[in-house]
């Protein structure tokens, strides 16, 4: 499959997961399930986004449902149906559903849309990112004291950043890095996987913003077990200044 | 209080008020997705001319439809001295100028120091959050009540001291967000008081805690969150004392309670 038909089925699956979740008095998927941090509305969501890539004979992997598809295929999603799954059943309108592609070169292709206000990233691999179609950057940031930087966990110092933001999306936060909204993102509790960040992660290259882990350990892994502490920033220095104050 | 409130047509001013908040947001909503001007205006805080027009079609609305009442605006200043107004026209300047939809316009109608009336209008999200004294919380006039989540299941919202002249206040605000955050089941910082106090009023917050706001930032949201069964203070407990430090704490009725506990016990 190319990357505009895969884009083109994630807008569908979008579709789907927003259809599957929209009705506000569904009081049932605000519950947890028996597993840490999953909720009812996440395997709503699941259920009803891995028929539409099963159908295109893709192979998933999914924070809810782990390996599914052919083995053999040659195009594997990273699907978090819903990113922000706390927000979801409180109605922070601030979750989202993140899909990234790879082939054997890595990440072709990605979308992550903000369920609650509708706003569609996207990014193809060697061709840009863009928001609601509108081609993106990152804001030209280079110091910390100037930044406004997303956080998930509690600083472990007074951070000389400008302002704060915790939203709980770390897909969303990503995406807001790649089109200038927020300077920086920094994982300040080592929780994300792959599934969280690996469709923000093209949006961030794409665009033109920096991401690393800050143990400096690979980020394309695809794996159900992996957890890297992400720093994404507008720019290299940025990222530095981040970097060395967490230290 | 009662006797106050009784004072006043307060439908009629919650009317007005909703009025004046719709008229600002279409400000803020058509200039959000060109590129206003920011001008610095101290650390971490701009004010661009949205903020200005806003608050100028804001005042101009309930100037003429309630002459002689006091105004204070966060813009153009004023004092509180009389029953009046207290608006925000724009809340959340950052998020705004960053095209972050997180963005209120916020008034309300104070008097004898107590907000009898509040809206908080978010225009990028379309949502309107009113209350009157006694009269309950709404949101797009459906009754809104706080959450009854046990505070270990709680998500607070908070804000870090950022502006110059608060950041000698972070010795005293970060043992309060370590705490919060081993206490409850995690925290959001949105930027905008008065969608924190709204959506604490709604359910989807169960509290918020910040130092230092202004009386436009909180009057309204508030009233919201007293009017829907939750607990305003400031940072040592008095029930009325948070309008004029802009230290406060708001929740449900059992958070609330546990955040007062964290802060006295870092105290």
């Amino acid at each position: 499959m190319t990357a505009e038909a895969l884009l083109a089925l994630f807008e569908t699956c979008a579709a789907a997961q927003r259809g599957a979740l929209a009705s506000r008095d569904v009081d049932a998927r605000r519950d947890l399930t028996d597993r840490p941090g999953q909720y009812a509305l996440d395997l709503v969501a699941d259920a009803a986004v891995l028929p539409l890539l099963h159908a295109a004979d893709i192979r998933v992997l999914s924070e809810e449902s782990a390996w599914t598809g052919p083995d053999d295929a040659p195009i594997t999603v990273v699907l978090d149906p819903v990113d922000g799954s706390t927000n979801c059943s409180r109605g922070i309108p601030y979750w989202s559903i993140s899909l990234c592609a790879l082939d054997a070169e890595g990440p072709l292709c990605a979308l992550v849309v903000n369920s609650a206000t509708g706003q569609r990233n996207h990014a193809i691999r060697g061709s840009g990112a863009w928001c609601d179609d509108v081609a993106i950057r990152p804001a030209p940031t280079e110091r910390l004291a100037e930044a406004v930087v997303a956080i998930a966990g509690d600083p472990p110092v007074a951070l000389p950043w400008q302002q704060v933001r915790a939203m709980g999306s770390a897909a969303l936060s990503l995406c807001d890095v790649a089109a200038g909204r927020i300077d920086a993102y920094a994982d300040l509790v080592t929780h994300n996987r792959p599934w969280d960040y690996l469709g923000g992660l093209l949006i961030c290259t794409e665009a033109g913003a920096t991401i690393v882990d800050v143990g400096g350990r690979e980020l394309l892994v695809v794996e159900t077990d992996t957890r890297r502490q992400l720093v994404a920033a507008a720019t290299p220095a940025l990222r530095r200044e981040i970097e060395t104050a967490l230290r | 209080m009662s006797e106050i409130a009784d004072e006043w047509d307060l439908a009629r001013l919650l009317e007005i008020a909703v009025f004046a908040a719709r008229a600002g947001g279409d400000v803020v909503r058509r200039a959000y997705d060109t590129a206003p001007e920011g001008r610095a205006k101290g650390r971490g805080d701009w004010v661009s001319d949205v903020d200005h027009t806003s608050e100028q079609v804001v005042r101009d609305v309930l100037v003429s439809a309630a002459p002689g009442l006091a105004f204070l605006g966060e813009e153009s200043g004023g004092s509180l001295d009389a029953p009046g107004w207290v608006v925000d026209p724009l809340d959340g300047t950052t998020n705004f100028l960053r095209r972050l939809p997180a963005v209120g316009v916020s008034i309300a109608f104070v008097a004898g120091g107590r907000p009898l009336v509040g809206v908080v209008y978010a225009p990028m999200l379309d949502e309107t959050y009113t209350a009157s004294r006694g009269g309950g919380a709404h949101r797009d006039g459906v009754p809104v009540r706080v959450a009854d989540r046990k505070p270990a299941r709680a998500i607070c919202a908070t804000g870090f001291p950022f502006r110059e002249h608060q950041l000698e206040r972070f010795g005293e605000y970060k043992p309060v967000l370590d705490r919060a955050l081993d206490d409850f089941e995690d925290l959001r910082r949105v930027g905008a008081a008065s969608l924190d106090l709204a959506w604490t009023a709604s359910g989807s917050l169960d509290g918020y805690f910040e130092l230092g706001l202004g009386q436009w930032d909180v009057a309204a949201g508030a009233l919201l969150v007293e009017e829907a069964g939750g607990v305003i203070t400031d940072w040592s407990g008095d029930p009325l004392a948070w309008l004029s430090s802009g230290d406060i704490v708001a929740g449900s009725p059992a958070v609330h309670t546990r955040l007062l506990e964290i802060i006295a016990a870092t105290r």
